[in-house]
């Protein structure tokens, strides 16, 4: 962690701890001059000085490592020393990140489409999206010359095309399947534009307080806290409510600490007793596994692979 | 009231540095807050310690600045700081403090200068004395 630097302190707590020095002197020595002179303008400033330093530092600790602090006093807390909360438990501090997703044009007619990296476009909400790569489409019958050439798809009567694109803030809503996308430079022969699919990866700054929640919703919440855990969770769903908890047989996880483990990742192998219908049970397991009430601290904790011999 | 000395003021008026941490009253006393007052460079205190007076003045600063050439610079500097010297003083004063200890005045009544080093002469006044004080300074030339 940084320590403040000298001339950085609080004011008020540098006089406090310089009267505190003053007062201690005066106890051992009545007779010491603490109002000017050596003792008084420079031996007990500069004590004060370093004292002041210490308890900043002390200060520090205590409202960052604490996760009753970090909400009760959010703005005290130091992003630096919360980070190493988190740390201790595994998780990681999301920082602001950009939405990205395929825009899909269609058009009327066949026509040379040229997309300029950089290229805008405005979905629905208002955000504006750049183009990922410049690309040319060409109409189906006209050979390609280059890798930034592709052609123009048909579908029914129309044409169409499919871009990659990045919001230029990050932050914002991630666009769902559907939405509707304007190009800046339309073409004459556009009918519609709209994303290809939901958008993904657009994160706020997660900020202290929110760390904190997170912290102590983690720890009171069924988790991802030990294997068994993680298998008790499994097996303690409702089975009225989870068709998967009867058909599963043996249940293995695969932690970061294992040797076959990967770092962010929590593999789970499951086995199904026979005649299971085995990719809607995943499914449905993937989805109570992602529940919000199952928080888990890192956004690439909880995958599942359906492994058969666990 | 003692204070915890740095220099020792010799017989011949010369000032030493000292480690011996000797409590210090009176005159000497009063010619170590000279010092201090003197070689304490302006705006190094960020804090108010309480109070809502910054200290210290601007000739060191000039010393390091390595544009003192001559007498004239060291006498035209000195005569600079004397004001802060004695706002810095009269201002830490009450008046129970015994009158040997009280600043009265300081006047500049020369300079030796050689290669790298400046010798002041200061006459330091308190209420009931007077002392003739030479102050060696190692600085660029």
């Amino acid at each position: 962690m940084r320590w403040p630097r000298f001339d950085e302190l609080d004011d008020g707590v540098v006089t406090q701890a310089y009267e505190y020095t003053v007062q201690l002197i005066r106890e051992r020595h009545a007779d010491a001059d603490m109002q000017r002179g050596l003792l008084g303008s420079f031996v007990s400033k500069l004590h004060a000085i370093l004292q002041a330093t210490l308890r900043t530092v002390v200060q520090d600790i205590h409202s960052s490592l604490s996760v009753k602090a970090v909400i009760a006093n959010p703005g005290q807390a130091k992003q630096e020393l919360v980070d190493k909360l988190i740390e201790n438990v595994g998780g990681r501090r999301k920082h602001i990140a950009k939405a990205k997703g395929y825009v899909h044009c269609v058009l009327k007619w066949p026509a040379r489409i040229s997309i300029i990296a950089g290229e805008i476009f405005t979905s629905e909400d208002g955000q504006i999206f750049y183009a990922d790569n410049s690309i040319t489409f060409k109409e189906p019958d006209i050979p390609l010359r280059g890798y930034d050439e592709a052609h123009l798809l048909k579908s029914g009567d129309k044409y169409n095309y499919t871009i990659a694109v990045t919001a230029r803030d990050g932050g914002g809503a991630a666009p769902k399947r559907n939405t509707l996308f304007t190009p800046h430079i339309a073409p004459a022969s556009l009918d519609t534009a709209y994303a290809d699919d939901d958008f993904h990866g657009s994160f706020v700054f997660q900020d202290d307080t929110d760390i904190a929640r997170q912290i102590l919703t983690g720890m009171t919440a069924p988790g991802y806290s030990s294997h068994a855990s993680v298998e008790a969770m499994i097996r303690k769903a409702d089975p009225d409510k989870y068709r998967f908890v009867a058909a599963v047989d043996k249940i293995q996880v695969v932690g970061v600490n294992d040797p076959d483990g990967k770092p962010g990742l929590i593999e789970i192998r499951v086995s199904w007793r026979p005649g299971s219908a085995e990719d809607t049970l995943l499914e449905e397991l993937r989805r109570y596994l992602n529940e919000p009430t199952r928080v888990c601290l890192s956004t690439n904790i909880s995958v599942v692979t359906g492994v058969k011999d666990a | 009231m003692f204070d915890i000395g740095v220099w020792r003021t010799a017989t011949d008026g010369s000032v030493e540095e000292t480690v011996a941490g000797d409590e210090l009253r009176g005159m000497p006393k009063l010619v170590q807050r000279v010092f201090i007052a003197l070689l304490q460079e302006s705006n190094t205190v960020k804090y108010s310690f309480g109070k809502r007076r910054s200290s210290g003045c601007g000739f060191v600063t000039a010393l390091r600045s390595g544009n003192i050439r001559n007498e004239m610079d060291v006498s035209a500097q000195f005569c600079l700081a004397r004001h802060f010297i004695f706002e810095d003083l009269q201002s830490d004063e009450v008046p129970e403090d015994p009158p040997e200890e009280c600043f009265k005045d300081v006047r500049y009544k020369g300079i030796i200068i050689a290669p790298g080093l400046i010798k002041l002469k200061l006459n330091i006044q308190s209420r009931t004395a007077t002392v003739t004080v030479l102050l060696p300074i190692s600085m660029p030339m």
